[in-house]
């Protein structure tokens, strides 16, 4: 199964959140790979906290890949991360694997070769992996556009493809959010242009919200009633707008809290982070494990 | 088109390849007469070596202009000017082998000639500096890290490409199966009986086999390195499928789902030897004293057996869970 997560904005959550996830369905017993598909800022690396590839590796990383045809390398996040809980997972857990990009890559020229090329990188993966997600860039990038042609091909037909679109939980980023699925030049105008039956490629969307404010936290029911009230309204209102934007509770895979960890810091919550140092709130972990168990759960997926 | 293997005039020859193996992205197993039309992606006609047991068909080989550097395990450096052979084997219409391989020989003048030359004489890389043929050999096998000198396993991998992007192929993936490497390298001398060294454990997913032979043996040398790597594949993938299905049950999920297509679909294909010449035998012999390449292989599915038997017992008494294993 291919995941792609994808949003309008830069700085939404979605590589932190994409990287959590992937870690989660690790945990949940399944291999999972993790791709970094960001050209302009692979971030990856410095997520699982992977010193060689902080920002995307020196040399076989996936811009190679693309470009030449190099075989990206594999980083197993066991051996290679700095951080205890990641190289300590369960035995019950399935392999979790990085295939970083390439450090200043950036975007590059559009050519024929790199379609059967990415088809042969993600059948090659989906043989191995049960899970690949693969991080795209914000907004209507390259690398969207050639996930939507390489999923669009006869030869992907058989692997499950979906679509995670992450967003702030704002207006600007709700309406942008929209904009990036349903909008001009958004996935369903340029998926329909690369042969996708539009109603299965729209099935195959749901939306993650991110850092999403926790009204029942203290700071709203012990602080000035005044401000949780409106924070009241102001939530419902983002309710109705997302309803209205084709971001309801339909479409919806997860909300994921504001938490205060990845508030200082892009990394990997463990369950050492919520449990030993409470460092991390519960409900965090709590939404990334929901959100990776529902990447398969067909009662999720079902045809709107 | 055949190897050509220049006869020992010049010295020992060292013959190296890479093999690729990979299941072939279709949910069931092709019937002989696809493998017959898939394997046509490679012009010319393929051949079958052999319906029984099971039935191994080979593509025609084609040639990859090469001009690089080359591994020298003194790092000493090399570099070489010549084509590569390379072809596609599927075994049971299920396994797809991507192998690759180049003899290194000693070029005749220190200059680079017109491609005509290196293309009149296929499969051969001619080396246009002084080397030692167990040093290219032992460079060759340990050079399988990053940036290998001679990348015989990216043009294993295009052969692959190629036949999986067959159109009728419907591109599922019936199990869960890893890419494995198999990097060899033979040093061909006159008369010798062949012997081999094989490193099974050096990294996951490659495998390395020095070989000594006579020069006439190299076809058959390299038959044995593909049927080795076809072995220690359904190995590997056993293997994998079996934790897979701890890790299920440890979860509370159906391990019978992941071993169903394992047994159905591997576990007939387990025929070490039957595709390969008599002289390479003694080999095979050696591999199964050690390490016991049929006893694992029996061991890991009589696992499976087992466990699909507990979950039918389980089954029966109505989903009691059933002490793990
Ligand atoms: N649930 C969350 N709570 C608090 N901060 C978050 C949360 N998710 C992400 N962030 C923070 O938001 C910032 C942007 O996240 P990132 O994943 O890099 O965004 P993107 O990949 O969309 O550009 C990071 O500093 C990250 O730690
Ligand atoms: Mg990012």
């Amino acid at each position: 199964m291919l995941i792609f997560a994808t949003s309008d904005k830069g700085g939404t959550g979605r590589s932190v959140t994409g990287c959590n996830i992937a870690y989660r369905r690790a945990l949940q017993g399944e291999d999972v790979a993790y791709l970094d598909f960001d050209f302009g800022s692979p971030t990856a690396g410095a997520i699982f906290d992977i010193p060689d590839a902080e920002r995307g590796v020196s040399d076989r990383g996936l811009h190679s890949y693309l470009r030449s045809g190099l075989e990206p390398v594999e980083l197993d996040i066991a051996t290679e991360s700095n951080r205890e809980s990641l190289r300590d997972m369960p035995p019950s857990s399935g392999r979790l694997v990085l295939v970083p990009g390439d450090r200043g890559g950036g975007e590059f020229g559009r050519s024929q070769e790199l379609v059967p090329r990415c088809i042969s990188l993600f059948n090659r993966l989906e043989q191995e992996y049960a899970v690949s997600v693969i991080d795209l860039s914000a907004g209507r990038s390259y690398a969207a556009d050639l996930a939507l042609a390489v999923t669009g091909d006869e030869r992907m037909r058989q692997v499950t493809s979906r679509w995670l679109v992450f967003h702030r939980w704002t207006r600007q980023h709700i309406i942008a959010a929209n904009g990036l699925v349903f909008g001009e030049n958004g996935i369903l105008e340029a998926g329909k242009l690369h042969g996708h039956d539009p109603q299965r490629l729209r099935d195959s969307i749901r939306f993650v919200r991110t850092a999403v404010v926790n009204l029942e936290a203290p700071q709203f029911t012990m602080g000035r009633p005044a401000q949780e009230a409106w924070s009241r309204v102001c939530n419902n209102d983002l309710k109705e707008l997302a309803a209205r934007n084709g971001l309801g509770l339909s479409t919806l895979l997860g909300e994921v809290p504001l938490d205060p960890v990845l508030q200082w810091r892009e990394q990997i919550i463990s369950d050492a982070d919520v449990v030993v140092s409470k460092i991390a709130n519960p409900a965090t972990v709590e939404a990334f494990d929901a959100i990776a168990a529902r990447l398969s759960e067909d009662s999720t997926w079902e045809g709107l | 088109m055949n190897a050509v293997a220049p006869s020992a005039e010049q010295g020992p020859l060292v013959v190296v390849g890479e093999i690729r193996t990979c299941l072939v992205q279709n949910f069931a197993a092709l019937p002989d007469n696809f493998v017959g039309q898939m394997l046509k992606v490679v012009p010319g006609q393929p051949v079958y070596s052999s319906k029984r047991p099971v039935s191994h068909a080979t593509s025609p080989d084609r040639l990859t202009g090469l001009d690089c550097a080359l591994a020298s395990y003194s790092r000493r450096k090399a570099h070489g000017c010549g084509t590569a052979l390379s072809h596609a084997t599927v075994t049971g219409g299920r396994i797809l082998q991507g192998s690759a391989r180049a003899c290194l020989l000693p070029a005749g003048a220190d200059q680079r000639r017109a491609w005509r030359h290196y293309l009149a004489r296929p499969g051969v890389v001619e080396i246009t500096t002084r080397a030692d043929p167990d040093d290219l050999a032992e460079g060759f096998l340990a050079d399988h890290g990053r940036d290998p000198a001679l990348d015989l396993g990216a043009i294993s991998e295009r052969v692959i490409d190629e036949v999986q992007s067959w159109r009728r192929l419907d591109h599922g993936t019936p199990l869960r199966a890893r890419r494995t490497r198999v990097l060899w390298a033979a040093v061909l001398d006159s008369e010798i009986k062949p012997s081999a060294r094989i490193t099974l454990e050096r990294d996951e997913k490659v495998r390395t086999v020095r070989i000594n032979a006579s020069p006439g043996d190299l076809p058959r040398a390299m038959r044995f390195c593909e049927d080795l790597a076809l072995h220690d594949w359904l190995l590997t993938t056993v293997s994998l499928a079996l934790s897979q299905a701890d890790r299920a049950s440890a979860l509370g999920r159906d391990p019978v789902e992941l071993l169903q297509p394992v047994v159905d679909q591997l576990v007939p294909l387990w025929t070490p030897g039957a595709h390969v010449d008599p002289v390479m035998l003694p080999l095979w012999t050696g591999l199964e004293r050690h390490p016991g390449f049929t006893h694992q292989w029996q061991l890991l599915v009589a696992r499976m057996r087992d466990k699909i038997a507990y979950r039918m017992i389980q089954l029966r008494d109505g989903g009691r869970p059933w002490p793990a294993t």
